[in-house]
């Protein structure tokens, strides 16, 4: 056996440049598996995150559809304020319903140890981290379990006193802070980590962005009523938040009072109806996506396959050698095993160098060893075929 | 009786075309034998000796190796037939050309099962390139020998698992006549120390350094003469 192997390696070596083409072809082919793999996964995940939103009640989502001009004299108005506190209570302390927002923000903060965070943006040195404010209602919706320290308490929600805003870490960040820890953003403002997320957590913005938002390097910050004074404080939250009720009329209630109080001129629409478009967009993308992808893996694969045969082929009359001198199948098998693999242990390297997860990496896995055995397989069958004594007859170099 | 074979015969098929090779051949070969197998090309001799070589099989007949019969064995059994019972040495010496000399003569103890054996025998590699008189090429590549010198390595690897009988195919006929004349001899020589040795050819000078003949025409024997020096 570990004759085979120096044989097999010094094959390799012998053939350095076939070597080379057929390492690139055999990565490019991996790689390939890997995103077909990730694609999959990922609308498999967007399934089972819609599954999510749609099996307890119904949601909505705002739509503004006021004016600019409209929000221009809105913003310029100083009473308005009050107003707005008052759409805000109607909508956010409404006993009928509950609200909550999946729109995120970003704040930049600045600390070296951020910038190996993965998913974290670094800006001119900075660290910008998406964060959502919202209620706790977000976190029930999502099925959002922390993993270390507590959740929100009513106290979050509305706490006037404390300097620093209460706020739940993404498992990554944990790299760098623990609960306890406060650290302060580029305007000053102080925040203090209560608890960490469990990791691979997620949302959709099923209205805005239709991605799934991985939470393990964001944010999550309670909205905090006593810390809402300006038009722009509301004007930041009310827009885009989402009700959950299973009465479309409180939808109705919500557009008339924010008619009625001269603000926004807002529409309505139901998750459920929402979702099915989202996910044909969705499969409809992935499928392009797919019928994209096995275009080119096929060129590649049969080019792949050609390159082992004639790798195979250029060592048949070298094979027939050793079968004259007393080898057998099995050494011959173990002979091509040990050229090819190689190969393929290096060309599963490229799966570093994707954004990967364990499923897609096991498929991949998977996927070289079957590619593997095929090419070994077949031209030991092809030996076989052709007949010892042919081989020796028809020199093949 | 070291191989018998009992009318046997050899069919190719390729594409739906059947071609008889060997038309009924029966044979004995003693040990101790000097064998030319001679004929015109396309006689069949190749045919007849790779069947002998077990690397290839019958169509039909028996073929007995010591009195067991072939037709029984597996493919391992066969492998070690080809490794210590027969040695081989072809018209284009079926050498691995990137390989050393040593490489090459030492190929097939890398199948051999008994590691005292295969150890006595890689010590008696050097002896052996030593009495080919090419042990001043041991560590070369064999792409770099002369004709006549890559015919020795092959007959050194034939040699290496000390085997009863060599086959040899054209063993000269890539080689100049006085090369011819030097493999011959060493054929020979291997003769007298007792191996059995079964020549095609059908170069006249080799026929006559052996000293039984047996002539093929389309598949069939047409003539099997022993002489009596
Ligand atoms: N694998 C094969 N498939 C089809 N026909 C074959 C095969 N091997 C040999 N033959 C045919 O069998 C016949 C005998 O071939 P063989 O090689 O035994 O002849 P030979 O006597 O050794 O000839 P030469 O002196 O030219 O080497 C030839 O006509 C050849 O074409
Ligand atoms: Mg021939």
């Amino acid at each position: 056996m570990g004759n085979q192997f120096l044989l097999a390696l010094k094959d390799l070596w012998r053939q350095k440049g076939q070597t080379f083409i057929l390492l690139v072809q055999i990565m490019l082919v991996i790689g390939l598996i890997q995103f077909a793999a990730l694609s999959f996964i990922d609308l498999h995940k967007m399934k089972e995150e819609v599954k999510k939103l749609t099996s307890d009640k119904e949601i909505y989502g705002l739509m503004d559809l006021t004016s600019e001009k409209d929000i221009d004299t809105l913003m310029n108005d100083d009473k308005k304020a009050p107003v707005m506190r008052s759409l805000y209570e109607f909508i956010f302390h409404n006993k009928n319903f509950s609200a909550f927002r999946m729109s995120s923000n970003s704040l930049s903060v600045k600390d070296p140890a951020l910038l190996k965070v993965k998913g974290v943006t670094p800006i001119r040195g900075q660290s910008e981290i998406e964060y959502v404010m919202t209620t706790e209602k977000f976190l029930d919706y999502f099925r959002i379990d922390i993993a270390k320290g507590r959740r929100f308490v009513a106290e979050d929600y509305v706490n006037k006193k404390t300097k620093s805003t209460p706020v739940l870490i993404g498992s990554r960040l944990a790299q760098v802070w623990d609960v306890g820890d406060i650290f302060t953003d580029a305007y000053g403002d102080q925040y203090k980590v209560i608890g960490i997320l469990k990791e691979g957590a997620t949302y959709i913005d099923i209205m805005a962005s239709r991605e799934i938002q991985q939470l393990d390097s964001m944010m999550i910050s309670p909205v905090n009523d006593s810390k809402l004074q300006y038009f722009s404080d509301y004007d930041d939250i009310i827009p885009g938040s989402y009700i959950v009720s299973n009465d479309e009329a409180v939808m109705k209630q919500i557009v008339d009072y924010a008619a009625k109080l001269k603000t926004y001129a807002f529409a309505y629409k139901s998750m459920s109806q929402q979702v099915k478009h989202v996910i044909a967009d969705k499969q409809e993308w992935i499928q392009i996506q797919l019928f994209l992808l096995s275009l080119v893996m096929s060129f590649t694969l049969i080019s792949l396959i050609v390159s082992l045969l004639q790798f195979v082929a250029k060592n048949r009359y070298e094979f027939g050698i050793h079968y004259l001198t007393g080898a057998t199948d099995k050494y011959i098998i173990m002979r091509i095993t040990f050229q090819l693999l190689p190969l393929f242990i290096i060309g599963n390297l490229v799966n570093f160098f994707i954004d990967v997860t364990v499923m897609s990496v096991c498929v991949t896995f998977l996927a070289s060893i079957v590619l593997g055995m095929l090419a070994v397989i077949i031209p030991v069958m092809k030996i076989r075929r052709m007949g010892l004594s042919s081989i020796l007859r028809w020199k093949i170099k | 009786m070291i191989i018998k074979l009992k009318d046997v015969t050899k069919k190719f098929t390729t594409n739906d075309l059947s071609f008889q090779a060997l038309a009924g051949i029966t044979l004995s070969v003693n040990e101790g034998e000097f064998i030319a197998i001679t004929g015109t090309s396309g006689s069949g001799k190749t045919t007849l000796l790779n069947i002998i070589g077990c690397l290839d099989g019958q169509t039909s007949g028996e073929y007995l190796i010591m009195g067991e019969s072939v037709g029984k064995f597996d493919e391992a059994r066969k492998a070690s037939l080809r490794n210590e019972v027969f040695g081989f040495v072809l018209q284009d010496f079926a050498l691995v050309e990137h390989y050393t000399v040593r490489q090459n003569v030492t190929l097939p103890l890398m199948y051999v099962k008994d590691k005292k054996k295969k150890k006595g025998r890689e010590n008696g590699a050097k002896d052996l390139l030593a009495k080919l008189g090419i042990e001043h090429k041991e560590k070369e590549r064999t792409a770099l020998l002369s004709g006549g010198q890559k015919q020795r390595v092959a007959i050194g690897r034939a040699l290496i698992n000390e085997p009863k009988l060599i086959l040899a195919d054209e063993p000269t006929g890539a080689l100049d006549q006085k090369t011819s004349k030097d493999i011959m001899e060493v054929l020979k020589k291997l003769n007298e120390e007792g191996k059995t040795v079964i020549v095609v050819t059908h170069d006249p000078f080799v026929a006559n350094c052996c000293k039984r003949v047996i002539q093929l025409e389309d598949g069939k024997i047409v003539s099997d003469t022993t002489r009596t020096a």
